[in-house]
């Protein structure tokens, strides 16, 4: 008994609940990646560590470390935007998220417990939440 | 009686099944953390389209918790996301199975499943960051639970067709 895989077998499988399902689906996604895109550059970025959480203006480059449950987090803001430089979590998905420049972009740690979220908004010293 | 053994056996092996998939998948690299194919899901599919809901809660349960703990990850924040994940995508999975079982295939039980917990996942780790900017994710959530619920939908409606003809156990 061999399995069929005829490159398009499987489709007539469907049902048509199926294909209703799967055609919702996609204008699910194409009207959510529409309310997405088009998200303007930030001009913030909010950091958060543990309770704390500060933001700074993403205008000036900068290299510095928090501190979470696990260890140091290492921050940089740059040209490209802001990102987690080094981190002792072990699978450094953080990392490799790279930079994020975009209003709503964000780099989150959980081992560490370290967020970064992209903001948009008045740069200046008064920016401080929480 | 011979019946109800049969079962309780076939349940423990598709549990198995479903535990050494669950390791065997979080250990191979993946390009972003909660890009995985879901391949713990077939036998849980499996369970769910052979034995009913009950069978599906137990392999689902049993994958969580010992997958959780063979990994290492149990009881950290990606667990908790990962088996409220797990449970909302077998509740949902169980009703359409229960309820709507003639208008959808295995495809379409598995793409359910696959949705939910794409979602559901979204959903719990907004609750864990209180940051809005998860849902910037939804659409590669949809669409990754959409390809993986197709292939895994698949991979169980051939397990189950070729199990069918097993007579191992017997």
């Amino acid at each position: 008994m061999a399995i069929a895989i005829n490159r398009w077998e499987w489709l007539s499988l469907l049902t048509s609940g199926d294909r209703v399902l799967i055609v919702i689906l996609m204008v699910a996604i194409g009207a959510t990646l529409r309310m997405g895109m088009g998200s303007d550059p930030g001009t913030r970025i909010a950091v958060r560590s543990g309770a704390e959480s500060r933001v700074y203006d993403l205008g000036q480059p900068a290299v510095w470390q928090v501190y979470g449950p696990i260890g140091e987090s290492e921050i940089a803001i740059g040209p490209a935007g802001a990102r987690i430089q080094a981190s002792p979590c072990l699978h450094q998905h953080c990392v490799h998220r790279g930079w994020v420049h975009r209003q709503g972009d964000s780099v989150v740690c959980i081992p560490n417990e370290v967020v970064l979220v992209v903001l948009g908004g008045k740069t200046g010293i008064d920016a401080v939440v929480r | 009686m011979a019946n109800r053994t049969q079962r309780i056996a076939r349940t423990g092996l598709l549990a198995a099944a479903a535990v050494v998939l669950f390791v065997f998948e979080g250990l191979a690299p993946r390009p972003l953390p909660w890009m995985k194919l879901g391949l713990g899901n077939v036998p849980v599919m499996v369970a769910l389209i052979s034995y009913g809901p009950m069978a599906a809660l137990v392999v689902s349960a049993l994958k969580l918790a010992l997958g959780g703990l063979l990994s290492g990850s149990f009881g950290n924040p990606a667990f908790f996301i990962g088996a409220g994940a797990g449970l909302c995508s077998w509740t949902v999975m169980a009703l359409v199975w229960s309820t709507a079982r003639r208008l959808f295939s295995v495809i379409g039980l598995g793409i359910w499943g696959a949705v939910t917990h794409q979602l559901a996942q979204l959903a719990l780790a907004y609750v864990y960051i209180g940051q809005w900017s998860v849902l910037g994710l939804i659409p590669v959530a949809l669409l990754g639970g959409l390809i993986s619920g197709i292939l895994i939908g698949l991979l169980a409606h051939w397990v189950y067709q070729r199990s069918n003809g097993l007579t191992i156990l017997e």
